[in-house]
């Protein structure tokens, strides 16, 4: 019996080696992933699975999140693929590319989450916000590991 | 001699620096002239007899774009016969995006039956004219006596990946006030696309 429980427990281990639970979350709910009473680092990067530049820049990021292991740091992808694309596109990039970094999904009304984002953002993506207690800085551009090196040493 | 380099230096820093900024709502549409899947070259100024245009910045291989292919033939088809025309302009590069080159919005186009012209923009030289950031991203020009005015600009509705939940009709809103000889009561509004890459960025 505890011979079968053992295997049992060893399947289910191995099957979410990298498949990853997927949170579909609302803009309210995302929002409170960063706790502004901490001296933590978070690191909000906007992607999908269809955005050619989101892919290209995210290796950097997590090269990024390695290195920052041990600091005070966090780092969220929200992705923006549709709900229906979960199984079919996400999940299957995050274990193709090896990604255990916090992925949740993004679903709510875009026209109202933009501009609480950042309010000269419209929209087009990838975009990074680093926030720190109060301090927020807002990246429209595609980033690379230097540039991302360099802004996160602004913050400590 | 040094007044007229400060004036020149001035006008270029303005005008690149407006082109880097697009339309703005109120601001005239310079014509532009690319060729159609069906091999014509299509210009802004074919459509000096219409109310306006409906220019839609869209592609083959943008999820958000696909969603949207249905609800856009829908647009052309409603307000075409009102005065609205849709053109739709394909403005990625093929080399960065193979599913978006020439023959494949041949494919595309066919597939879905389009009933609007799909434009190629060789050289991705009118994307950013208009300050289009991704697809799809749309651009109503009102025609004022031969000059296309910007009258709307961002997005289709308020729910791109199911349109059942579509709760606010933006572009169609904006079309029906136009045509009724009125400003839309929202000109402006964002959305999430696939945002337009060149090489060089």
């Amino acid at each position: 019996m505890r011979k079968q429980i053992f295997i049992l427990l060893l399947l289910i281990s191995f099957g979410n080696a990298f498949a990853q639970n997927i949170e579909v979350v609302n803009f309210k709910q995302l929002e409170q992933k960063w706790n502004k009473q901490n001296d933590t680092l978070y690191l909000i990067n906007y992607w999908a699975t269809w955005c050619l530049p989101c892919i290209e820049e995210l290796p950097d990021f997590i090269k990024l999140e390695k290195e920052m292991k041990n600091r005070k740091f966090k780092m969220i992808l929200v992705s923006l693929d549709f709900p229906s694309h979960i199984q079919s596109r996400v999940i299957p990039f995050m274990d193709k590319n090896k990604i255990t970094t916090e992925v949740v999904l993004l679903d709510d009304d875009a026209n109202i989450w933009i501009d609480q984002v950042d309010k000269n953002w419209d929209g087009a993506i990838p975009v990074t916000q680093f926030i720190k207690r109060e301090r927020k800085e807002f990246y429209k551009e595609q980033l690379n590991y230097e540039r991302l090196k360099q802004i996160v040493n602004k913050f400590h | 001699m040094k007044k007229n380099s400060i004036l020149f230096t001035a006008i270029t820093l303005i005008s690149f620096w407006s082109m880097a900024q697009g339309y703005k709502i109120g601001d005239t549409a310079t014509s532009f002239n690319l060729k159609n899947i069906d091999d014509t070259m299509v210009s802004l100024n074919d459509y000096t007899n219409e109310k306006g245009v409906v220019v839609i910045f869209t592609c083959n291989h943008c999820p958000y774009s696909v969603a949207y292919e249905d609800r856009i033939i829908a647009i052309d088809k409603k307000y075409k016969t009102m005065g609205f025309p849709v053109v739709a302009i394909n403005p990625n590069d093929p080399d960065l995006y193979p599913a978006d080159s020439f023959t494949e919005m041949k494919k595309r186009a066919e597939e879905k039956g389009f009933t609007f012209p799909y434009l190629f923009d060789e050289g991705q030289q009118v994307y950013p004219r208009f300050g289009a950031t991704k697809t799809p991203h749309v651009y109503v020009l009102e025609n004022r006596s031969g000059k296309f005015t910007v009258a709307y600009t961002g997005t289709i509705d308020n729910s791109a990946k199911n349109e059942d939940q579509v709760t606010v009709t933006y572009l169609s809103d904006a079309l029906d006030a136009l045509i009724a000889g009125e400003k839309p009561g929202i000109t402006v509004t964002k959305a999430i696309g696939c945002s337009i890459k060149t090489k060089n960025k």
